[in-house]
């Protein structure tokens, strides 16, 4: 239920723009220019990434069953690209209630969510193991940059173990509160303690009778809305803000596109320059750029884009009124390049953003 | 003697044990007189300690070859949950920089996991063969042979690995190897003078119970009946993933009192551990699992193991009801089955084969990527793509591609008259292949149908004797399923009514504990 009201109002957004590939990217948490660019244009950056174990089988399969639900009607046969229809809109309505869908803050918590959320679960193993002085437990998390945090973390808190265990159930206690209580039972459910062992995905969707990949994105809702809360209110819950500090900062750019940043920043190569250096394609460095501009909010356009391109392709955006590249370069000029087309396309994405 | 006592002192330092069981001396004795060892003892009698002790005393690096990667990885958990730290499992899925770092310290470790389509790796075997390999160990060694009962044709090839990395001494483990395949394993790894330590596969605390059913609701109906009045930990075996979620299901549904999960090779890593760790701390009763489950489990105190499919081997149905009773105490192994079974395995192993038309296909299609001038390596994932055949197929294939010199260093090698010869060698070997295994399908199927002791049928083609029983012989002696009273699991404590009471538990709130 969660996953179709997702996908449904995610096809809502694109408005038939784009195949359903790229609400499967999206979801996916793709780190491309596209789906990065679509994320920011069809304000669907808060269900970016939410589910990154999504298989594109199991996405056919919702597709294909809204379609026989009469939620989504395909536009043309061969695209795969969806049209909401009226009843989906509807059915999104009269399920408001049930779809915790602003809890999601996807883009900001994607990676950032799942590192807090090890972490959290393997402390509490870790501590409440401890207190038993019990050593010799198998770590419910295999990952380890978050198996050293919390080695360093318990070396830490050790002096005070029983305080800190007591503090941090009062902090988890009073932000459970906040969701139903069908949904911090779920959420308890799944920790693991001192021989207890969490229950799996799919046990808890056969005990809550739902579907499994709704668990998944129901917790992920409800670690992207704790962190969201102790981020804002970090002195009432210091220790899950101790949890969630340090979490390497959300560096959006692909490691590529960084180190092409590097490269126009400092050093002030040109495209050419660049591509020649790393022996790349100039098409491939232009598509860092564009991803650069979408993060930067200096980025100087004007380098790329003279003022009356841009305004150009400010007319044919409004002329078409659609953000598709195509449709928008048959309206400019021929020498006006896709790329001048999505540069200006993510400037005034980044604006609308500030 | 000395030596036998330096051995049990740090058996006790390194794995706080006090004792060795049945073989595991002998081995190791051999072993760190650098000798070659075969070891054949059964499921559960703990061969892995067989070289993690050694690889704790000796000087350099142990190296094991194991084919199952979850395997490799639970075993690296409980090494170091018992604080043996210099342990890693090396897999085709670890990140490029995580790998990088291992590959990098490989002579730090005292224990190297490693999986045998990863040791086809150059980079890899280079920079093993520049470190001191004390020991070099294959654990389900009966994978070497064709007529084992899970041939792994990669397993071939460690022979020559082992010469790559200075002809270290070698441990063959395994769990059940007949005469057949011992000397397979001998022969393939080319060491003759291998000593052979090899104990007896029978069970004495395990009862053989076997039912015929008139169809799929009737086996259910027993299965739940039985369980309704057995709560003890219990395993279900079944030949499909989708079978052991549905009757899961099922039983959860007609017994909401037991605690049910299901487990196969389908789910997640992070899912399988949870319902492993589950089982093992007693938090469920039942698991529903296909054979993905059980290999590295070491719960002590499995009371009972179904088969809701037969396997289609002898050799797989005796390490499936290994997992029963490790403990000693009397468990039952209970096998039903109706006539439309008799099919099931015989389809499978359709599927671990190509069929003629198939092979005759596959070639034609080699040839033309061949005539394409395709200039990429040609991998066993490329070939499972661009062909649309399984992965089992793949291997074998594959593997007859190399050996056949159709394909070597991942290029194919064209020459129409030789390929016409491989092909009809092939295409041999398939149908020798096909019937051996339906040969041992209906092997397993004759035992089922036995009317006399069914404990003296399973074990003859391994050993002369058998201990007898401890307790009831099997359902051919005389057994009755309504005499088995084991001692039930008893849930004392209540769940806790709320989410809050739960969470309240689960830190330990009030909880002393009496340090500090
Ligand atoms: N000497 C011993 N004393 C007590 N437990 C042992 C000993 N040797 C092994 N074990 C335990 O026996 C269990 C089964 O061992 P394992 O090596 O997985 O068996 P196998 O590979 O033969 O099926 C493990 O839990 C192991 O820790
Ligand atoms: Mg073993
Ligand atoms: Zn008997």
């Amino acid at each position: 239920m969660l996953f179709s009201g997702i996908v449904l109002k995610c096809c809502l957004h694109i408005n038939d723009e784009r195949s359903t590939a790229a609400i499967f990217h999206l979801l996916k948490g793709k780190r491309s220019i596209q789906t990065v660019q679509d994320t920011h244009i069809y304000h669907l950056d808060h269900l970016y990434g939410i589910h990154q174990q999504l298989t594109k089988q199991t996405f056919d399969r919702k597709i294909k069953e809204l379609h026989h639900q009469d939620l989504l009607i395909p536009k043309s046969s061969t695209k795969n690209i969806y049209k909401p229809t009226d009843k989906a809109k509807k059915w999104i309505e009269n399920n408001k209630g049930n779809l915790p869908m602003n809890r999601f803050q996807g883009l900001k918590y994607y990676e950032s969510g799942k590192i807090f959320y090890q972490r959290l679960l393997l402390l509490i193993q870790t501590l409440t193991n401890s207190k038993m002085h019990h050593l010799h437990f198998i770590p419910v998390i295999d990952n380890r940059s978050v198996e050293n945090w919390v080695r360093e973390a318990y070396k830490q808190i050790k002096p005070n173990e029983n305080k800190v265990l007591s503090k941090l159930h009062e902090e988890l206690h009073s932000l459970l509160v906040h969701f139903s209580d069908k949904e911090a039972s779920l959420f308890v459910n799944k920790l693991t303690g001192f021989k207890t062992y969490g229950m799996s995905i799919q046990q808890l969707a056969m005990m809550y009778k739902m579907d499994a990949i709704d668990i998944q994105l129901l917790l992920t809702s409800m670690i992207h809305y704790i962190l969201n809360v102790i981020t804002k209110e970090h002195a009432r819950y210091p220790w899950m803000a101790f949890i969630a500090n340090h979490i390497k900062d959300n560096h959006f750019m692909t490691k590529s596109a960084q180190k092409t940043y590097h490269l126009l920043n400092k050093e002030k190569f040109s495209i050419e320059q660049i591509a020649k250096r790393r022996r790349l394609k100039e098409n491939t460095i232009c598509d860092h750029i564009v991803e650069i501009a979408l993060n930067d909010n200096h980025f100087p356009i004007e380098y790329y884009v003279e003022k009356n391109t841009f305004e150009e392709i400010l007319n044919a955006i409004k002329q078409t009124n659609s953000l598709k590249l195509k449709h928008i370069k048959e309206k400019v000029n021929d020498d006006i390049s896709y790329f001048q087309i999505r540069l200006t396309l993510a400037q005034i994405k980044t604006r609308l953003n500030r | 003697m000395k030596q036998q006592n330096f051995l049990k002192a740090n058996l006790k330092k390194h794995f706080n044990y006090s004792y060795f069981r049945t073989g595991q001396k002998e081995i190791i004795l051999d072993i760190m007189k650098g000798k070659d060892v075969l070891g054949v003892l059964p499921t559960g009698s703990g061969k892995s300690l067989c070289y993690q002790l050694p690889a704790k005393l000796l000087n350099g690096t142990t190296i094991v070859v194991s084919p199952l990667i979850s395997l490799m990885i639970d075993q690296v958990k409980q090494l170091k949950a018992m604080q043996f730290k210099e342990v890693v499992a090396l897999n085709s899925f670890m990140e490029y920089e995580e790998r990088e770092q291992v590959f990098n310290k490989l002579n730090s470790y005292k224990l190297i996991y490693v999986s045998p389509e990863l040791l086809q790796n150059n980079e890899l075997l280079t920079r093993l063969s520049q470190i001191e390999v004390s020991l070099f160990v294959i654990d389900e060694a009966h994978c070497i042979s064709q007529w084992g009962h899970e041939f792994r044709p990669n397993y071939l090839k460690l022979h020559s690995i082992a010469n790559a990395l200075n002809e270290p001494p070698i441990l063959a483990l395994s769990a059940t190897a007949t005469e057949n395949v011992q000397s397979d394993i001998i022969g393939a790894l080319n060491r003759p003078n291998m000593i052979k330590h090899i104990y007896p596969m029978d069970r004495e605390n395990i009862t053989f119970c076997v039912r015929e059913v008139s169809n799929e609701k009737d086996k259910q109906k027993r299965i739940i009946h039985f369980l309704s009045n057995h709560r003890v930990p219990t395993l279900i075996y079944f030949s499909s993933r989708q079978s052991t979620e549905i009757v899961a299901k099922e039983i959860a549904r007609k017994l909401p009192q037991l605690r049910i999960a299901f487990y196969h090779g389908g789910m997640d890593q992070s899912e399988r551990i949870s319902i492993q760790q589950q089982f093992m701390n007693d938090q469920l009763d039942l698991i529903c699992c296909t054979n993905a489950f059980g290999m590295g489990i070491n719960k002590k105190n499995i009371r009972l193991v179904i088969h809701y499919h037969f396997p289609s081997q002898i050799e797989s149905y005796i390490q499936e009801i290994g997992r029963a009773g490790r403990d000693g105490n009397a468990s039952l192994s209970l096998l039903l089955f109706s006539k439309k079974d008799y099919y099931i395995p015989a389809n499978l192993i359709q599927k671990e084969l190509p069929t003629e038309a198939e092979l005759r296909e596959v070639f034609t299609q080699l040839a033309e990527i061949y005539k394409d001038g395709y200039q990429y390596p040609i991998t066993e994932q490329h070939l499972e793509h661009v062909l649309q055949i399984n992965e089992i197929q793949t291997r074998f294939l594959y593997f007859q591609f190399e050996k056949h010199g159709m394909i070597k260093n991942n290029t194919i090698i064209y020459e129409k008259g030789h390929w016409i010869q491989a092909y009809h060698k092939i295409n041999q070997l398939r149908i020798k292949r096909l019937s051996f295994k339906e040969k041992k399908i209906s092997e397993m199927i004759q035992w089922m149908q036995k009317d006399d002791c069914l404990r003296k049928h399973l074990y003859k083609s391994f050993q002369d004797t058998y201990t007898e029983p401890a307790f009831a012989c099997c359902s051919n002696c005389g057994f009755k399923l309504s005499e088995w009273k084991p001692e039930q699991t008893i849930v004392s404590k209540k769940p806790p009514a709320s989410w809050e009471e739960k969470l309240k538990e689960l830190f330990l709130i009030g909880v002393d504990n009496e340090t500090d």
